[in-house]
């Protein structure tokens, strides 16, 4: 039997059935909880957020529209942003945050107890990710997982890093375009 | 020719940009564009940037490309099975959610028209967030308002007419009893409807108009249009 696609158990969540439900949260809820643990560094908080995080995506899950991305990329937005939203309401100072080998772990190997299928997928994804990420400076790079995975504005690493506002800024967005271009000589490769 | 493009490819030797650099009307708004994609931007800042999106071809290309690569980022974190019971407590709630939390009788048509709206780019909160939540006085003001007040959730939106220009606000409010209410700076001579979808939800006789929403949880709410007599858009809540 063919295995059903993420947009059709989307649908079929949105249609109220039941199976489909079960197969979607299956399906992601270790990416999901994976996820809000790189974010948070806290397995308890990120078990509430993954929750939440599952509810909304079905809540919502015949808003989804596939020609504004694909699932797995709506479902992490929504992973990310409770996340943050999570972390500023308990009050954390970006200073909270300032030790990235947390993340960097979370983005450098995969877990061995994932489902062989979740290790295969994030194999591929991880190791496009991975390379590119080597492509930048430690700057930009700490700049831009600063503000990728903690929500931190420009501002707020200016200030933590004691760096002009200008700087912060630039780090943020040639990262970001350094990266956009490793990862797509990642795909033509 | 992407709006980025002289952005410093180069290990970040530019201290060029920031906000300001869009300084003139039709400059693009290259910082914007990357704090957008991250999720970063909030309040004028974001709809400034927005405004610009709508009217800029390669803006707009630009920020589909931007916010792939900030996906693939996060879509990078390794898998972690989550702990036993896990899968168990995400479908109760789920259960619990499909009977406890839907909308009775007709709200339950207007909150399935609504969530059929929500509104895509960044995700399903941006667009409601009351505020980036990054002041802590701020933070703690709202929620000791929200304690006093036994709410659940407050959330605001710009409406902006079809050119995308701000002409009024709503606000929803959850709790023990739950509203919405609808404010426009020059409202219509003429008769004017608010929809919720395409359901036509009430028929203000002034500026402003409020209703309960009792059964429909502000998250929910996701899109509502003002229409004058003859069914045209005056406004809408801003596209997020």
């Amino acid at each position: 039997m063919d295995v059903p696609s993420d947009e059709a158990l989307l649908a079929g969540m949105a249609d109220g059935d039941r199976d489909a439900v079960v197969a979607f949260v299956r399906r992601y809820q270790a990416r999901v909880f994976g996820l809000a643990v790189a974010v948070l560094g806290d397995r308890q908080a990120a078990e509430d957020v993954a929750q939440e995080a599952l509810v909304r995506v079905w809540r919502h899950a015949r808003a989804y529209d596939a020609n504004r991305g694909s699932v797995g990329a709506w479902v992490a937005t929504i992973v990310r942003n409770l996340a943050i939203d999570a972390h500023r309401l308990r009050r954390e100072s970006p200073a909270d945050f300032g030790d990235l080998s947390g993340l960097l772990a979370a983005l450098a190997d995969v877990e061995p107890s994932a489902s062989p299928a979740d290790q295969a997928v994030h194999r591929d994804q991880l190791h496009l990710v991975a390379r590119a990420l080597v492509s930048l400076s430690v700057d930009q790079r700490r700049a831009l997982l600063l503000a990728a995975f903690h929500g931190w504005t420009a501002r707020e690493i200016s200030e933590a890093e004691n760096i002009p506002l200008g700087t912060a800024k630039t780090r943020i967005r040639d990262g970001m375009l350094r990266l956009r271009a490793a990862l797509q000589l990642g795909v033509v490769r | 020719v992407s709006p980025l493009s002289g952005a410093g490819g180069a290990g970040g030797a530019g201290e060029a940009g920031g906000l300001g650099e869009a300084g003139g009307a039709g400059a693009h708004p290259r910082d914007g564009l990357v704090e957008l994609a991250l999720g970063l931007s909030a309040g004028p800042d974001r709809d400034h940037v927005l405004a610009h999106v709508r009217s800029c071809a390669a803006c707009q290309d630009e920020l589909t490309a931007l916010s792939g690569t900030a996906t693939s980022l996060w879509e990078a974190a390794r898998p972690v099975e989550p702990p036993a019971g896990f899968e168990q407590r995400v479908l109760a709630s789920l259960d619990a959610g499909a009977t406890h939390h839907r909308p009775r009788g007709r709200l339950l048509a207007l909150a399935a028209a609504l969530v059929a709206l929500v509104a895509l780019a960044a995700g399903v909160t941006v667009g409601w967030r009351l505020a980036t939540g990054r002041d802590d006085r701020f933070v703690s003001e709202y929620e000791e308002t929200l304690r006093q007040l036994g709410g659940r959730a407050l959330a605001g939106a710009r409406l902006v007419d079809p050119g995308g220009a701000a002409v009024g606000r709503i606000f929803v409010y959850e709790g023990e009893s739950s509203w919405l209410y609808v404010e426009l700076d020059e409202p219509p001579e003429d008769d004017w409807a608010i929809f919720l979808g395409d359901d036509r939800i009430g028929r203000p006789r002034a500026g402003g108009w409020g209703m309960s929403i009792d059964g429909i949880e502000a998250d929910d709410i996701t899109a509502v249009e003002v229409r004058d007599a003859a069914g045209g858009v005056v406004a809408r809540t801003a596209e997020t």
